[in-house]
């Protein structure tokens, strides 16, 4: 199966990237899809926003337009086919 | 006299004044107008006038929402910013003038909003960062406390002490085009620390143009004006609003269980 990942701006510039397909085993939950996209940071300017092959607890992670943490992932079966959106809390005044 | 052009038929044509005004008779009312929406009546206006706001700067955001609090009636407004005006802040900040670079912006500030509300209005800037200390005495007599900082450090000082002091938090933020807003109720639902329970490390020298500054900020505003008036807000709704796709997304946050402010809760003052 298969999730697809949008992340927002300023997190799409960090990551080099705006959208993407992962690929999942059945039965693989969030927190696998997560770790994906975390290892796909690596080596941008938003491997600082992972910690131990996961996501910064700061980010917000929406399926489907349901909010979760990235700390509660282990709970979240996908079905797949899920829109999965990546906010990037800003700071900026 | 008015002096006016106009284009197109006749220019630089003198208007005069019209001899008597319908209003002449009528005692003057700055807040008319505003009192024409549904949720603004004269007792939402009164509370209004009465309420006292705590904000976390008054720059490139803060300063257009400030400005739209005191021309709105808000009757205390109190504020902290630090630091000396840049020529480069000048873009933004329309609190600041030209004559004011290399001096402390607060007391311009200060002399803005007094000017833009009403003969009432109080105005108490500090220049300086709030600090955790300053953030709970003050929501002993703050309504609503606003974070407008660009230090995610600040914004969490203001939301936990409004959290504890049981008082509502208004959080608005922009980075380039992409803009947040939350309103976080009294007692209830996500605080700004269930979405970011500790500061990131990373910090920015976030691209900024006064458009999107001054939206948000004003976006902020109107949410802020709601909850003096008590009118009903999207508590607890992340507004992601980008300005480039003009895409509007509002997410309802889960609140964090292991929260420490959440858990704290509200303490009796």
């Amino acid at each position: 199966m298969e999730v697809r990942f949008s992340l927002t701006k300023r997190l799409a510039e960090l990551a080099g990237f705006q959208s993407e397909t992962v690929q999942l085993s059945p039965s693989e939950r969030l927190d696998g899809a997560l770790r994906q996209v975390a290892h796909r940071f690596q080596g941008t300017e938003a491997a600082e926003l992972t910690e131990n092959g996961r996501l910064h607890s700061s980010i917000l992670v929406v399926v489907d337009g349901t909010a979760c943490r990235p700390n509660q992932a282990a709970d979240v079966e996908l079905k797949g086919g899920e829109d999965i959106d990546l906010l990037l809390p800003i700071a900026g005044g | 006299m008015t002096t006016n052009t106009v284009h197109g038929r006749s220019q630089n044509r003198v208007l005069e004044p019209a001899t008597e005004h319908p209003f002449d008779h009528e005692p003057p009312d700055r807040h008319r107008r505003q009192k024409l929406l549904p949720w603004l009546d004269d007792a939402a206006q009164e509370r209004i006038y009465g309420s006292t706001v705590l904000i976390a700067r008054v720059g490139g955001l803060g300063g257009p929402l400030t400005q739209s609090l005191a021309m709105a009636g808000v009757g205390r407004i109190i504020f902290y910013h630090d630091g000396n005006l840049l020529d480069e802040d000048l873009h933004r900040m329309v609190l600041m003038s030209p004559d004011g670079v290399g001096r402390p912006r607060a007391p311009q500030a200060i002399e803005s909003l007094q000017r833009r509300g009403r003969p009432e209005t109080r105005v108490e800037g500090f220049d300086a960062r709030i600090r955790p200390q300053d953030a709970a005495r003050w929501m002993e007599v703050a309504d609503l406390a606003i974070g407008a900082a660009p230090t995610y450090e600040e914004r969490l000082t203001l939301g936990d002490a409004a959290r504890r002091a049981g008082k509502p938090f208004v959080d608005a933020a922009m980075y380039d085009d992409e803009t947040h807003l939350l309103c976080v109720h009294p007692s209830e639902g996500a605080c700004l620390r269930c979405l970011i329970p500790e500061s990131p490390k990373w910090r920015d020298d976030f691209p900024v143009v006064a458009a999107v500054s001054a939206t948000v900020g004003n976006m902020a505003a109107y949410q802020c004006l709601r909850i003096l008036a008590g009118a009903p807000v999207p508590w607890g709704r992340l507004i992601h609003f980008d300005l480039e796709s003009m895409d509007f997304r509002k997410t309802k946050l889960p609140q964090n269980r292991e929260c420490p402010t959440c858990i704290a809760g509200t303490e009796p003052i």
